[in-house]
């Protein structure tokens, strides 16, 4: 896990700097520009999430290597006051049976591995991988 | 207005925008895509992905967005005319493919929307089929019905290129019943049957007593599958689904076996539909068994009680038939008797015990064995049929039971007669007119313990026929009037009483009778 990056986020200006740094590596790791950007956006909308639902937490980058594929690995972690249901976050639709199209659900749908950790009211971990040629693959 | 906009995805506008909303999106996007070509930066690039993401959640179409774009790439070309044409058009392109991505998220959650839509749609007309297979199977009584309607039923609601269901309840292979079906490709698969790989299925899910799945993958290196892998001599098999049929003991008595998966894989889906079909399968075999052991035990048990030969009585020609019930646990209490008393005349019984099954015919079994007792007492037939009024509720406080009985004297060629709830007996006069012997008719037995039976005397000329007969001969779906018109004409031709008896069966007993029949005919003075 050498080579870690650590980006404090509180506000929009600190979201920039992580959606910098996530299109740095995805490059630098021979990700295509699309899937760089794809990064990005799911980079914003767990950001996002962060700032809108818990002020402050963060996120962390790093490259990983499995079975000979290469991949962006987004930690964004917060102690805010957690998902009551993950399954209802995930799935897409509000409690009200709305449809949420962006978010947390978003970001799953542009990423390729997605895992969500959150006891209420102490925080929720988003763990997120985009691999390398690995657009559209489930 | 507001509907204007959100309508609008395919309205597309050579010039500005004409909505307010529309509008102001288009000149931030312009303003925010000149800054950025100003000075590229991720601030730039964050800015069009919250410009994407405004766009979704005002219901923007994705070609409103691309006019804005190419409307702000135009100015943008005009304006910067010094600036490498090339470059601006790689920003716009970065630019654009940020404010894009929020679009993609949302295209990625509708497409993920209809495949489990799909797949949901699929589940339920699953479930659908599922409950017509159980009502289909439900309504088969043989066994070998149901596991064909399994088989053919299971490979269309799952997808199979073949299934064989099968009950097998030890190793002889006589004594299993196996069915197939398959599509062209699962042809091959027939050599299963009777071979050695159903019966190490059998013993593994004996164990298990649960389905088992395997992937075209693991079928060659795990259990219970190599028998199947190598009979697919390596070529490619879709996967392999089994699941047990259980006892009410939960004994594996069978299974069901899925080969080769058209659409790949089997998936735990299919395993729950094969599990919910076991269930429907293994009750309905279970009946069907139950149901035809209890309805060999039944016409084992009548055919053994019935005469097997009629007694050789000096005077008297007689014939019998008993037709057991077309189909299902329609073994009757239906018995007759003709014994010779001391004194010279003769006893003819027929009787009806009401039920089916076993234990009607064990009911009826206990009264004929009665009657004779109390007949060859020699009582006239008023005093035995009381007798054995009383004795039936102590065999069977359930059943009640019809019957006549006839004592024939040759001295006088009288007969005295008792018919309890029983049809009329015919007589057919040596002229051959017929007539009914309709008075004289009493309870049925059971119905009262104190009951009184009705004597009745009648002249029974030398050269008579008495016709004695249980409803099952006549009734045909309650109308005994026409069977009883019908029996007056298939009787009064000529012809010994085999012959007569043989028409009677042929011409009066309803085709596919439900209900067992008894037919005995005695012509007095004949030999």
């Amino acid at each position: 896990m050498s080579g870690e990056t650590r980006v404090r986020i509180g506000g929009d200006e600190e979201v920039v700097v992580a959606r910098q740094k996530g299109r740095t590596l995805a490059t630098e790791l021979g990700l295509s520009r699309t899937e760089a950007t794809l990064v990005a956006t799911a980079i914003s909308e767990v950001a996002r999430n962060i700032v809108q639902y818990a002020g402050q937490g963060e996120i962390v980058l790093d490259a990983v290597n499995s079975s000979g594929r290469v991949g962006v690995r987004v930690v964004a972690r917060d102690r805010g006051p957690g998902i009551h249901r993950v399954d209802w976050a995930l799935a897409g639709e509000d409690a009200s049976g709305g449809r949420v199209r962006l978010g947390l659900p978003g970001a799953r749908r542009l990423m390729d591995e997605f895992r969500i950790e959150s006891d209420v009211g102490k925080g929720t971990t988003v763990t997120m991988i985009k691999w390398k040629g690995g657009w559209r693959k489930k | 207005m507001e509907e204007e906009v959100t309508g609008s995805g395919h309205k597309l506008r050579p010039s500005s925008a004409e909505t307010p909303l529309q509008d102001r999106f288009e000149h931030a996007y312009a303003r925010a895509f000149h800054r950025h070509l100003a000075q590229t930066s991720e601030h730039g690039l964050h800015r069009a992905y919250e410009l994407g993401r405004e766009a979704v959640s005002e219901e923007l179409g994705l070609l409103d967005l691309s006019a804005v774009h190419h409307r702000a790439v135009a100015s943008a070309l005009e304006r910067l005319e010094r600036q490498d044409a090339q470059g601006v058009l790689q920003v716009a392109s970065d630019f654009f493919l940020q404010a894009l991505s929020a679009f993609e998220m949302v295209q990625r959650g509708i497409s993920e929307a209809e495949e489990r839509a799909m797949l949901e749609k699929q589940h339920v007309a699953q479930l659908h089929q599922l409950a017509d297979a159980s009502i289909a199977i439900n309504a088969s009584t043989s066994i070998e019905g149901i596991l064909q309607l399994v088989a053919e039923r299971a490979r269309s609601i799952i997808g199979a290129h073949c299934c064989i269901a099968g009950v097998q309840l030890n190793r002889e292979r006589a004594e299993g019943v196996w069915q197939i079906s398959h599509s062209e490709r699962g042809a091959r698969w027939r050599q299963v049957l009777g071979g050695a790989e159903l019966f190490d299925l059998l013993a593994f899910l004996a164990d298990t007593l649960r389905p088992a799945r395997a992937s075209a993958v693991s079928l060659a290196g795990e259990e219970p599958w190599t028998g199947l892998a190598r009979m697919a001599r390596g070529s490619v098999v879709r996967g392999c689904i089994v699941a047990p049929l259980l006892s009410p003991r939960e004994r594996c008595i069978g299974l069901i076996l899925l080969v080769d998966a058209p659409g790949g894989e089997f998936t735990e889906k299919d395993e729950s539909i094969l599990t919910q079909l076991t269930q429907v399968v293994s009750v309905a075999v279970d009946n069907a068994r139950l149901y035809h052991r209890e309805r060999r035990v039944a016409e084992t048990l009548q055919r053994g009680l019935l005469p097997s030969k009629l007694p050789d009585i000096p005077g008297i020609a007689l014939a019998a038939r008993y037709v057991p019930g077309a189909a299902g646990m329609n073994v009757g209490g239906d018995w007759f008797d003709v014994v010779a008393l001391a004194d010279g005349r003769t006893g003819i019984a027929i009787g009806d015990v009401m039920g089916r099954g076993v234990r009607a015919a064990s009911v009826m079994g206990q009264m004929r064995t009665a009657f004779r007792a109390y007949a060859l007492g020699g009582e006239s037939p008023d005093i035995v049929v009381a007798r054995l009024n009383r004795l039936l509720p102590t065999l069977d406080p359930d059943h009640f039971s019809t019957m006549v009985y006839v004592t024939w004297d040759p001295t006088q060629t009288v007969a005295n007669l008792v018919r309890a709830g029983h049809p009329p007996p015919l007589v057919v006069e040596p002229q051959g007119r017929t007539r009914y012997l309709e008075r004289a008719g009493s309870l049925p037995l059971g119905v009262l313990p104190d009951a009184e039976y009705h004597l009745d005397q009648v002249r029974l000329r030398l050269g008579s026929t008495l016709v004695l007969y249980t409803d099952g001969l006549v009734e045909q779906q309650g109308e005994l009037e026409d069977g009883l018109t019908q029996l007056e004409r298939a009787v009064s031709g000529s012809g010994d009483l085999r012959a007569i008896c043989d028409r009677v069966v042929d011409k009066v007993l309803p085709a596919q009778s439900v209900d067992d029949a008894a037919l005995l005919m005695v012509r007095f003075g004949e030999k």
